[in-house]
């Protein structure tokens, strides 16, 4: 019963600190690119968080598999074709059933294969853990990812077009409401500038926690 | 001889085995998505060409083109061709690319029946920056292309973009992805005038 509920915390405390503690994100600093690149809108933000998931589960899966059969020195080379294998079957499924998904972000999908946050989940966490403990990582770290990128994107398409996952919620100016869109929050600069105050958000909360 | 490949197994069996298994597994799930995905891009290009010429019934696929991309290799063109009711032909549309700001633009060309002026243009593919060179898909740029002479167009920085002329009015903050198009546009434009002009692939219905 006592080893059950050990266990049991091991797990809630490995997938919580995926989604807070260390956040690749907001934590870690890690993933950047797709984060800035793809948060224009809420749906491009969620599939390339759903996608990177996958990834990550999948992944993380197989290196805690082999982790006791690999060498040190081919581990990152197993990693990363095993990492691109999965990006290559999350690419090949996202052209055959949501080409115009595929389309919008681009060469994006193909780059999660050099996404920091899956080599190092690979090799923080898989190489080093059992099959349990790998999953509830790469659910963690993925769910956390794909939070961040969702409200990012989200800010972004409210700003940018007043509406939410193509939900018009502020009324736009050109359709006789009040709301002039902000052309500034498609482009980068909408990006680095919505990140940071997430980040500088998220600091202030885990201070305020702190103390 | 044999401790050295006994040595090379024990170090790479792993590699070996893992690029053989995942090796098969991408073939199978490429094997398995692939006429999905040929059928997206089908449709994709059906979509786009009737866009562009909505009066057509139906497009019927001439020929294989290799066509020069400016500066750059070789790649191949599907040329179709556009006819209506009584078989007669609206025009020709062909697929053209070359490199644009951030990546390949790839776009289909639409060509009155004798090659006299342009039908106009659609992009199929491009990764130009959101909200500067991404403006190439709005109408503002693409209107300018409608019913232009089908001769050597000309980016120019000002000018009336209702006129329909060889002058093609930039985008603002976008004058490379213009720039580009443009580019495209007349390096395809001339080989495939040359094929045509050599009655390569003349349909029986102009």
């Amino acid at each position: 019963m006592a080893d059950n509920t050990k266990g049991l915390a091991l797990y809630r405390n490995q997938f919580s600190s995926g989604l807070w503690g260390e956040n690749p994100v907001l934590r870690l600093l890690l993933g950047m690119c797709p984060v800035l690149a793809v948060t224009v809108a809420f749906f491009p933000s969620l599939t390339m968080g759903y996608s990177v998931i996958f990834v990550l589960f999948c992944s993380n899966i197989v290196v805690s598999l082999m982790r006791n059969l690999v060498k040190p020195h081919i581990r990152i080379l197993m990693f990363a074709i095993t990492i691109a294998t999965f990006v290559t079957i999350v690419d090949l499924f996202l052209k055959a059933f949501q080409p115009d998904m595929s389309e919008t972000l681009g060469p994006y999908i193909p780059l999660i294969i050099v996404n920091c946050i899956v080599m190092c989940r690979a090799e923080a966490c898989a190489s080093k853990n059992t099959l349990s403990v790998a999953i509830v990582d790469a659910l963690g770290v993925g769910v956390g990812f794909t939070v961040v990128l969702v409200i990012l994107g989200g800010i972004r398409e409210l700003f940018a077009e007043g509406a939410v996952a193509g939900v018009q919620i502020l009324p736009l100016a050109e359709h006789g409401g009040w709301f002039e869109p902000w052309a500034a929050m498609r482009m980068p600069v909408g990006a680095f500038v919505t990140l940071g105050l997430m980040l500088a958000g998220f600091n202030l909360i885990n201070r305020k926690l702190a103390k | 001889m044999l401790n050295k490949l006994k040595f090379f197994w024990q170090q790479s069996w792993l590699v070996i085995v893992g690029a053989l298994t995942f090796g098969v597994l991408l073939a199978v799930t490429n094997a398995a998505l692939e006429p999905r995905i040929e059928q997206n891009r089908i449709e994709k290009i059906n979509r786009l060409m009737s866009g562009l010429v909505p009066e057509a019934v139906d497009f019927e696929l001439v020929t294989e083109i290799k066509l020069k991309e400016p500066g750059r290799g070789q790649y191949s063109s599907t040329l179709y061709r556009a006819f209506d009711e009584q078989d007669d032909t609206l025009g020709w549309l062909f697929n053209a690319q070359g490199a644009g700001f951030a990546d390949i633009i790839s776009i289909i060309v639409g060509v009155g029946p004798d090659f006299q002026e342009l039908i106009g243009f659609s992009v199929l593919s491009s990764n130009e920056t959101p909200g500067f060179g991404d403006q190439i898909y709005d109408n503002y740029f693409q209107d300018q292309f409608e019913d232009a002479p089908a001769e050597e167009l000309e980016l120019v920085r000002s000018g009336d973009p209702q006129v329909r002329d060889r002058e093609i009015v930039t985008i603002t903050g976008a004058t490379i992805s213009s720039q580009a198009v443009v580019d495209i546009m007349n390096a395809a434009m001339e080989q495939v005038r040359v094929k045509f002009d050599n009655g390569e692939f003349i349909g029986d219905g102009g």
